[in-house]
């Protein structure tokens, strides 16, 4: 692929996540508790911003943007405020991996807007869960890593 | 209806070309001889510093965590996040660099402050700092490097979340 297609391709897969957590978060708003419900929409916003941007930037890399589902299975029901919140930290978790795609784009500028969204993402994902990342390098497969450092 | 899918096929091929960029500089290590070695690329300067940075990071958990047993069950495992970092960013610091030569391990000391919330607060800002950081650091690292970056600051992030509040 060419830097370009690769671009493309890096951008299609965080919008690919954006467009997730944004039907997510349109799911689990129904649920949240009410101290939440504010917090949600806020987030469930800047999760279409991000999104919007996404698209601006591929169709000015003259791709297509791929098309957001009618709707997608969610990993588990959400049935009560503790559930929206395990989606919610689940969603953000997504779209640190699909951001992290982009943090290797050819563009430098690209790479940093990656690298703060991923960064956006994981501050909401443990506020959700009420803990700390559990993961060295979130949003990294561990096969990247490979062999793994702790075995070294 | 689409499957919740957080590891489509293009994210995944993306990474795993980063991790064989990665894989195969590290490899590279150990060949280059002291007469063909290249001068430094970009790569070096910023992984120098993520290294520093997580040098001094992991100081500064050493000495609160000597300082404030208290807090070992929830500093241990970010104090182990900053090795896992330290390490992979040792493996990629010397192809085409620093020939022969081990990977500089920077020795760095750090006071813990007196008080346990004082001790959290030093250790946020330490830990916003060195995110701050690497957003920055993208920019000028090349592409697998940058994805590695990015990842790092990630979870540096979600560290001084964690540190803010009660979250354990």
């Amino acid at each position: 692929m060419s830097p370009v297609q690769d671009t493309v391709a890096a951008l299609q897969a965080a919008l690919a996540a954006e467009h997730v957590a944004v039907f997510g978060y349109g799911v689990l708003g129904g649920h949240a508790g009410p101290a939440q419900r504010e917090n949600v929409t806020l987030i469930w916003t800047a999760h279409r911003n991000r999104r919007d941007r996404l698209r601006g930037y591929i169709q000015s890399a003259g791709g297509r943007p791929v098309a957001a589902a009618a709707a997608y299975r969610l990993p588990f029901k959400v049935t009560s405020a503790s559930s929206a919140a395990r989606l919610a930290a689940t969603l953000e978790d997504g779209v640190v991996a699909g951001y992290a795609v982009l943090a290797g784009a050819s563009d430098p500028n690209l790479r940093r807007y990656a690298a703060q969204a991923m960064q956006e993402a994981a501050v909401r994902a443990v506020r959700w869960r009420g803990s700390a990342p559990t993961e060295a390098f979130p949003g990294l497969p561990p096969s990247a890593l490979s062999p793994n450092p702790r075995n070294k | 209806m689409d499957a919740l899918r957080f590891s489509g096929p293009t994210r995944r091929a993306a990474m795993l070309g980063g991790s064989a960029a990665a894989l195969t500089a590290m490899a590279g290590c150990t060949s280059v001889g002291q007469a063909q070695a290249p001068p430094p690329g970009p790569d070096v300067s910023v992984l120098t510093a993520a290294i520093e940075s997580e040098a001094t990071l992991i100081a500064l958990y050493e000495a609160v965590l000597g300082a404030h047993r208290t807090l070992a069950d929830r500093l241990k495992p970010l104090h182990d996040h900053h090795t896992q970092h330290l390490a992979v960013l040792q493996r990629h610091y010397v192809p085409g660099t620093k020939t022969g030569t081990a990977t500089p391990t920077p020795r760095q000391t750090a006071t813990a402050p007196d008080s346990e919330s004082g001790a959290l607060a030093a250790l946020r800002s330490a830990e916003r700092k060195a995110a701050a950081a690497r957003a920055d650091d993208v920019r000028r690292a090349g592409a697998a490097l940058s994805q590695l970056l990015a990842c790092i600051g990630a979870c540096e992030a979600g560290h001084a979340q964690a540190l803010a509040g009660g979250i354990r």
